[in-house]
């Protein structure tokens, strides 16, 4: 901190006496280790978690599992146990965590529990060969677990294993590459599964039931439904441009509301999502009218639309920055 | 030297000093606005989103002016690499000198370009002594961008650059140099942080006090890499075509294994205290790193057990911490800061967002973003 900068300021009277001596004790106030603890925690917890997965997964076949299946169990019951012990019970508002441990126990609670399901299936077929079963249970138990304790990451959780549920793997990375797009029951289950999750986010905040959860909702689901339309796009070549209309409709809904919210994130992945779609139809249209004269006409869009984009968004940027209040 | 005014520097620092005192609620919200209406800048940095779809359509835009200016011409590649270099240091200086551009996404990929194209044009050809030209040339060249621009991203590539040079211009003279070159990095890396630290106290640096803050942190991985066993070991026998079979030591491979655990640690050390998160952050990192060395040579544990054992110690260390310091003992303590990185975005910018709202009638004011989702993944309170 910069102590003879706020001495100026003093002598400038920007600020009082009091704010100065507020900050000299905030310039030798104790330093906060506080993130790098509980990330270490967390890593902690997502090795350890690992380590009894393929412990379990290596001794399958041998009489330790048995101990080691029981050991996770009995973790993660107590994991529960103690959240259940700590926690102020269900609001429709958002509960602060009782205690620093209580959303990292929770967490490790969750991991033990999947890992206990995927045993039980894996070794005992509990829910047969019924994939939509094995999935849908943990599903059900995260949400609630997340609603119950009100904790984001598992919130989280639960929404992937309902995308697994659904048929569909949505780990961030590998979204395009792990997804056969070129199935068409899978783009419609994705259009439907993100437009149910833009829903759960609109009802959370109209009905008041943890609006803080919008967020996440509404962030999945912008990113499957926006995926799931430009795969529409990209493999209905002959209708291409009904699909382009129904992603310029979602792009201009959701460039509507990140205007009246005052969301440059949600603006900016509305901008990307919709200029890879407008690129992939004018692209079509330059370049089927001819052989090189296409490759001008394209570079040449690029580079405007570029620009153009560029000045757009700066130009929004300020529009905000002039109508954000507090 | 720059090419902003020191006005707009050096009210952009107060203005980012303030918005630190304010968040931990050092002072109070009137003041705040009026510091901020006193020095306002116009310097335009925008959101963090903005800033990366910027960056991304600059990129766009690049790349086809590239693919443009080459179907027309068809030049050399030598020529051409240097015209598209000027082309975009003369986009940024216009840019910057009309807009204010400070890392809006736009600046900065049109910088790296036209440092990229300007070093790219002496790679093309072959001739003697060419690598050390390059690098010798791109050290010049990212010190201008970083002078120039006050741009931490040039400053550090411009660090790692003159690495390369040393290194290149040592190995060059003899043997008993190629067995040293990693002591010297390592004092060259050690020399770097020490200037660093001088420079930073300085008040005539005050407005590149950011750009040596991240030289200091990358000269704490490169000394860390330049005595690392693996990259000695690799590095050294790629470099110098040493064909080591898999298990071969290296001469003095004991001192580097030494090095390899001891200088995370000491980082560590060092950051607990001085008080410094950096080196406390960079050392817990380099441990892990040091840990995966040791793994790539003996694989004396099952990966499950490794897992295992290192999630249960790092599971007992942070609770145990968390527990004793959950009083402040030793200037340190487990406070939740009082707003998370999150909050601390949305409410900066929304706060000078409003300063400046009233007063861009009048003069450009601040460009900042109005409100924003700190988080751009699921998030979570972990």
């Amino acid at each position: 901190m910069d102590i003879r900068l706020f001495k100026k300021l003093l002598e400038q009277q920007l600020i009082s006496e009091t704010e100065f001596e507020n900050i000299k004790r905030q310039d030798t106030a104790p330093v906060s280790v506080y993130w790098e603890v509980t990330s270490v925690l967390y890593i902690g917890i997502l090795l350890l978690t690992g380590g009894l997965g393929i412990l379990v997964y290596k001794n399958i076949d041998t009489i330790g599992h048995a101990v080691i299946i029981a050991l996770i169990a009995a973790m993660s019951i107590s994991c529960f146990a103690y959240c259940y012990k700590n926690s102020k019970g269900y609001s429709n508002q958002k509960i602060e965590s009782p205690k620093v441990l209580f959303d990292y126990v929770l967490l490790f609670g969750c991991l033990l529990l999947l890992t206990f399901i995927a045993y039980l299936q894996f070794e005992y077929k509990v829910f047969g060969t019924d994939w939509g079963m094995a999935t849908f249970i943990p599903m059900v138990l995260l949400f609630f677990v997340a609603y119950y304790f009100d904790h984001l990451g598992v919130l989280s959780m639960a929404i992937t294993n309902l995308a697994a549920w659904a048929g569909f793997t949505v780990a961030p990375l590998n979204i395009v590459d792990a997804n056969d797009f070129s199935d068409k029951k899978l783009i419609y289950t994705g259009i439907i599964l993100g437009a149910g999750l833009l829903a759960l986010s609109f009802v959370s905040i109209k009905r008041h039931i943890k609006e803080h959860f919008a967020f996440t909702y509404k962030n999945f689901g912008a990113h499957i439904l926006f995926i799931s339309l430009l795969a529409g796009l990209f493999h209905f070549d002959h209708i291409y441009l009904l699909w382009f209309l129904i992603l310029a409709t979602v792009a201009f809904l959701f460039f509507k509301n990140s205007i009246a919210e005052k969301s440059f994130y949600f603006l900016v992945l509305t901008v990307l999502y919709f200029y890879i779609g407008g690129s992939y139809v004018v692209c079509r249209v330059l370049v089927s009218g001819g052989s090189t004269g296409g490759l001008y006409t394209t570079s040449i869009y690029f580079i405007a639309s570029g620009i153009g984009l560029i000045k757009t968004l700066i130009y929004y940027n300020q529009f905000l920055r002039k109508n954000a209040h507090l | 030297m720059h090419i902003y005014s020191k006005d707009d520097l050096y009210n952009k620092h107060v203005q980012n000093e303030a918005s630190e005192v304010y968040l931990h609620k050092g002072i109070a919200e009137a003041a705040y606005k009026n510091i901020l209406e006193t020095y306002s800048t116009n310097l335009y940095t925008p959101n963090y989103f903005i800033r990366i779809a910027l960056a991304v359509l600059t990129l766009v835009a690049i790349i086809f002016s590239g693919l443009l200016f080459g179907l027309i011409f068809q030049m050399a590649m030598v020529p051409t690499f240097l015209f598209f270099a000027f082309a975009n240091y003369i986009a940024l200086e216009i840019l910057v000198r009309k807009k204010w551009y400070f890392t809006a996404g736009v600046d900065n990929l049109l910088m790296f370009f036209s440092a990229v194209f300007f070093t790219g044009a002496f790679v093309v050809n072959q001739y003697p002594g060419q690598d050390l030209a390059v690098s010798g040339i791109a050290i010049v060249i990212c010190l201008y961008l970083s002078i120039r621009f006050v741009d931490a991203f040039m400053a550090t590539l411009g660090y790692l650059a003159l690495l390369v040079f040393i290194f290149l211009l040592f190995a060059k003279s003899g043997p008993i140099a190629k067995a040293a070159a990693p002591f010297l990095l390592m004092f060259v890396s050690v020399g770097f942080a020490l200037l660093m630290k001088r420079l930073i106290k300085n008040e005539k640096m005050l407005f590149y006090r950011h750009c040596c803050r991240c030289v200091l942190q990358v000269t704490l991985l490169t000394l860390y890499a330049s005595c690392n066993y693996f990259i000695v070991r690799e590095l050294s026998n790629e470099m110098f075509g040493l064909n080591l079979a898999p298990n071969d030591p290296i001469s003095l491979g004991w001192l580097f294994w030494v090095l390899t655990f001891v200088i995370p640690v000491a980082y560590v050390v060092t950051g607990v205290n001085k008080k410094d998160l950096m080196f406390i952050r960079t050392g817990l990192i380099l441990v892990a790193a040091s840990v995966f060395t040791f793994r790539y040579y003996y694989h004396i544990l099952p990966i499950e057990v490794v897992l295992l054992v290192a999630g249960v110690l790092m599971i007992a260390i942070s609770y145990a911490m968390l527990r004793y310091l959950s009083i402040s003992k030793y200037g340190f303590s487990v406070d939740k800061k009082v707003v998370s990185n999150k909050e601390r975005i949305d409410i900066k910018e929304l706060i000078i967002a409003q300063v400046s709202g009233q007063k861009t009638e009048t003069q450009a004011g601040v460009e900042f973003g109005g409100g924003s989702f700190g988080s751009g993944g699921a998030g979570g309170n972990y």
